[in-house]
């Protein structure tokens, strides 16, 4: 006991005697580049579509009007593997939109259990439209393709096979293509439906609002959105279909999001059009899925698709913000934090414990101020009030968890190609890939 | 020509050459003739006299021998069933064998040589399998046969199903209940096949349509999968020139499985423009022409049957119909029915919509310790028959007649008296299944009260009453009124055992006799004075019990 109010008493002295300037010195990283992108930017941001609220909710009253006396079909399309017992209850949740003039497409890529026998049934009684399957598995960008081509729709509505949705959320997904006739793609909110599963599931239910309801939102307000869920997002078929479709994964929603940005429309994301989905409870099955995404940006946006970052090719100024924004904060500035965090050890080797106090707190303190956004932002605030609790956890989860993840991934994949070897795709389009350089 | 010839057995056979109204002719009763010999060369006019007389569905050549020409040996096909052997000469050693061995059989099982006229299928069927039994041709393998209508069938079923003797379904039934009975045997398994659910018949056409439309206007094609872009689109999208080239990357295609595959086959309908992987499999019959989803035809399991020994002893006992089918007699109900019946009454009495009384007679037997014994099925048979107008019933050694009485003419006691009479009657009728020492009781119950006391009532009808309203004791003498002749308006019983001869009773309970009014009516008078007579002796016989 005395020994833990010993090191408080050391830690309290070692802070009396710093000023805000050393501070601000010491934890340059945090002041100069984290707070501004995420906690500032934020935080404007948000003020500005409170502030504009009214006027956006005329705009979107009559944007309703105008979806709900067009009425187009919509073609829900649901790729996966082995995903047969998610499929009655996303059915059942699809029954309860308030849109209903939809499809339901099935696509099984070479399953190998029930999900034949299940979606067969299915299709029998009405509840899916069309089963489709592939003898063998030919990975999610074919099985979505497959699907996308016999879609009879005017927008394809891309969903999860785990994913479950709002009452409202298929209508809400769709008013951005009225609000706007140049956006062609709508990415809506993705939260976890299994938060109370276990604290990785609840850390990942913080990070998806940080991520996704507010920072989507303030990216889709700057007109740099980079990426729509592939969990919940709404395509226009037309343009899918000039622009083929998928291409081949990992991370192809993200591809197929830079694919529409380089044909010159819009995407944009409807932060109220809520998806639930379940996320990974263990830790081990976590840090695959986050090296796997990690890895598609280094695929696609600084290799595929460079020719945004060229001036003389194809060159749009958002285009170019966009990429370069998620290519510098996500890997550029994750190998600098690895040599300010290096440099921290090195220069306070002798008071490296208050240091990294110090740090966790100030990070505290930044995830009570976000969390405060994603409040004012969140239409089911009793819900999000449970996540609380674990704010404190969130410096550690993405502060030193996530940033290990992603200099991982990046590394092996700037040097060593690994998405190529990933097993979330057949290994024979894979080969084909890493030829092709796609 | 006809003929009736003495064998070297003095046997008497019926020889004939041609096509004879033999049922209608009044020259050939059937107990001038032991068997039939046909004497014609020809297979089609052999075939059309056995379409008129047969052993199973003639009434008077029932269960006969019969013979053809030696030349139509090998010839007759299905007919070949009803034949028991070829010959030139009745005479013949085996000939006369075969006729001794098929009478001796014959009158083993207690069978007659005359039977009724067929009314129904299911008397059809019995007599069917009876003649089947005397042949003892015991055991029935359906075959394959392509002019049937079930596919698979038993020969001889098939030869009287295409004479209209009974349809499908009809047969179905009854080998069904046959075997439930335990009567028949399933031996061995010969295949599962699927039948029309409207008609019953197994010509059917598979036809592959459309899910949404029920076109059958479809075409399949298969679908590509181009490694390098994820192209996944149908065959015609890659041909170019005779060539695959991807549509997406305009890549050419080399090399299956190495740079494209071919993942699946999606059908697409050329009316709907509908796509989907499995066709809807639709079956269409070619005899009603109703078109069925595959998954509503009825499965039929063909088996081999082999008629049991307690088969045999059911089919050839004079009462099969009661035991067997519930259906033979149509004034049968199983218990729970009857007991949903009397239930049923009893409302609508409550309610006002009957008007009269509700009776339900209970007639029962005893032995000597006075111990109710097993319901037999002669007795059952006897109710059965001797109220046709009423529902009849039997369970816990007790066999039940329900009965609405009324009489329009304001006397009531009346009417239920006349209904006691008939269960007097009834007794007297069955009294030939006794045993030594065994008695056979009646008694009534009237469904009164205010509906409240009708579980009473129901349960009540469990009980036999320790003193009943008449019984009648063993008697050596009683003779069954149907044994010899099942025709069910035989001569009734006196109270002596002796038949006497009267004419056509049936009992109705909503017109009953009035015995104390002698008829003026002139015509009648006869039948009258004869049903006068009957029923007082039976109200004499009532009191002089009581």
């Amino acid at each position: 006991m005395s020994y833990i109010f010993d090191t408080l008493d050391t830690f309290m002295t070692w802070l009396n005697h710093l000023s805000f300037s050393s501070i601000v010195n010491t934890y340059w990283f945090i002041f100069f580049i984290e707070i501004p992108r995420y906690y500032l930017l934020e935080i404007i941001i948000v003020g500005y579509s409170l502030f504009t609220y009214k006027k956006q909710k005329k705009k979107r009253f009559y944007a309703r009007f105008r979806l709900f006396k067009d009425n187009p079909l919509i073609t829900i399309l649901v790729p996966g593997k082995n995903e047969g017992k998610n499929i009655y209850k996303l059915v059942k949740s699809l029954a309860e939109q308030t849109y209903r003039n939809y499809e339901i497409i099935i696509v099984d890529d070479g399953s190998d259990d029930y999900t034949p026998l299940i979606c067969t049934d299915l299709e029998r009684h009405g509840y899916i439209d069309l089963y489709l399957r592939c003898g063998v598995r030919g990975g999610k960008a074919s099985a979505a393709n497959y699907g996308a081509y016999h879609a009879k729709g005017k927008y394809i509505v891309h969903l999860d096979a785990d994913s479950s949705l709002d009452r409202d959320a298929i209508e809400k997904i769709l008013m951005p293509f009225y609000l706007d006739p140049k956006i062609k793609a709508v990415g809506g909110t993705v939260k976890v439906r299994n938060y109370k599963e276990s604290i990785c599931a609840s850390m990942q239910a913080i990070e998806y609002l940080k991520t996704i309801m507010v920072g989507r939102r303030v990216t889709d307000t700057l007109g740099i959105l980079h990426i729509i869920s592939g969990a919940f997002g709404a395509f226009e078929v037309e343009t899918l279909k000039k622009i083929g479709y998928w291409d081949i994964g990992p991370g192809l929603d993200g591809d197929i999001t830079q694919k529409i940005r380089k044909a010159g429309w819009k995407v944009a994301h409807a932060h109220d059009a809520v998806c639930l989905t379940s996320a990974p409870v263990k830790w081990k099955v976590l840090f695959k899925q986050r090296l796997r995404w990690s890895k598609s940006l280094i695929r696609f946006r600084v290799r595929k698709h460079r020719d945004i970052l060229y001036p003389n090719r194809n060159w749009s100024l958002s285009n170019f913000i966009s990429n370069m924004e998620s290519i510098v904060y996500d890997c550029v500035f994750n190998y600098i934090w690895l040599f300010y965090f290096i440099g921290l050890i090195t220069r306070f080797s002798n008071h490296i414990f208050e240091v990294m106090l110090l740090d966790f707190l100030i990070r505290i303190c930044l995830a009570f101020i976000a969390f405060g956004v994603i409040l004012i932002v969140t239409e089911r605030k009793r819900e999000e009030l449970f996540l609380i609790r674990f704010l404190p956890l969130t410096s550690l989860y993405t502060g030193y968890f996530m940033r290990t993840v992603r200099l991982l991934a990046h590394t092996k994949e700037l040097f060593f190609f690994s998405s190529y070897k990933d097993p979330w795709n057949p290994e024979k389009t894979s080969r084909y890939a890493q030829l092709e350089r796609a | 020509m006809i003929t009736i010839q003495n064998n070297d057995n003095n046997r008497r056979i019926l020889l004939l050459d041609s096509q004879f109204a033999l049922e209608e002719s009044p020259d050939f009763p059937d107990y001038l003739f032991d068997a039939v010999f046909i004497f014609n060369d020809s297979v089609e006019q052999t075939e059309s006299i056995l379409n008129d007389i047969n052993p199973v569905t003639s009434q008077k050549c029932c269960y006969k021998p019969f013979f053809v020409a030696r030349t139509l040996e090998g010839k007759m096909g299905d007919y070949s069933d009803l034949i028991d052997g070829y010959f030139d000469d009745w005479n013949d050693k085996d000939c006369l064998n075969k006729v001794e061995d098929i009478i001796n059989r014959r009158n083993d099982l207690g069978l007659s040589a005359a039977e009724e006229k067929i009314l129904s299928s299911n008397q059809f069927f019995v007599r069917l399998t009876r003649f089947l039994i005397i042949r003892n041709k015991l055991i029935l393998t359906p075959v394959l046969e392509n002019a049937s209508a079930s596919g698979y069938v038993i020969p001889i079923y098939n030869l009287f199903y295409k004479l209209g003797w009974f349809n499908l379904s009809e047969s179905f039934v009854f080998v069904q209940s046959m075997t439930e009975k335990g009567y028949f045997r399933t031996g061995q398994f010969l295949n599962r096949i699927y039948l029309c659910p409207k008609c019953q018949h197994s010509h059917l056409l598979y036809i592959e349509s459309c899910p949404k439309c029920n076109n059958s206007m479809i075409h399949s094609e298969e679908v590509i999968h181009h490694f390098r872009c994820a192209n996944i689109t149908p065959e015609s999208t890659y041909n170019f020139g005779g060539q695959l080239r991807c549509p997406k990357c305009h890549q050419m295609l080399h090399h299956i499985g190495v740079d494209y595959d071919r993942p699946a086959t999606v059908f697409t309908c050329d009316v709907c423009k509908n796509t989907f992987l499995q066709a809807k499999m639709q079956a269409l019959c070619t005899n009603c022409h109703t078109v069925e989803d595959v998954k509503s035809l009825i499965p039929i399991n063909v088996y081999i049957y082999e008629i049991t020994k307690e088969g045999i002893y059911a089919i050839t006992s004079l009462n099969i119909g009661f035991s067997i089918y519930t259906e033979f007699y149509d004034n049968f109900l199983e218990f729970n029915r009857f007991i949903n019946r009397i239930r049923l009454l009893a409302e609508q009495k409550f309610a006002g919509r009957i008007i009269g009384d509700v009776l339900i007679g209970k007639i029962w037997i005893i032995d000597a310790a006075s111990a109710t014994v097993k319901n037999r099925a002669e007795l059952l048979a006897q109710v059965c028959q001797y109220f046709p107008n009423n529902k009849v019933s039997a369970a816990n050694n007790i066999t039940y007649v329900n009965a609405i009485v009324t009489d329009y003419k304001g006397d009531q006691e009346q009417a239920v008296l006349d209904f006691q009479i008939m269960l007097s009657e009834a007794i007297r009728a069955a009294a030939y299944v006794l045993r030594k020492g065994e008695k056979i009781c009646y008694t009534y119950m009237k469904l009164e009260g205010n509906g409240s006391n009708i579980d009473d009532f129901l349960n009540d009808l469990n009980f036999v009453a320790s003193n009943p309203d008449d019984s009648v004791d063993y008697d050596p003498n009683a003779i069954n009124p149907n044994a010899g002749n099942t025709n069910f308006d035989s001569p009734l019983l006196k109270d002596d055992g002796t038949v006497e001869e009267t004419l056509d009773y049936t009992p109705e309970e909503e017109a009953p006799a009035e015995p104390e009014e002698p008829q003026t009516d002139e015509p009648e008078k006869t039948e009258n004075t004869s049903l006068f007579g009957r029923l007082k002796n039976s109200v004499c016989h009532i009191f002089s019990i009581h």
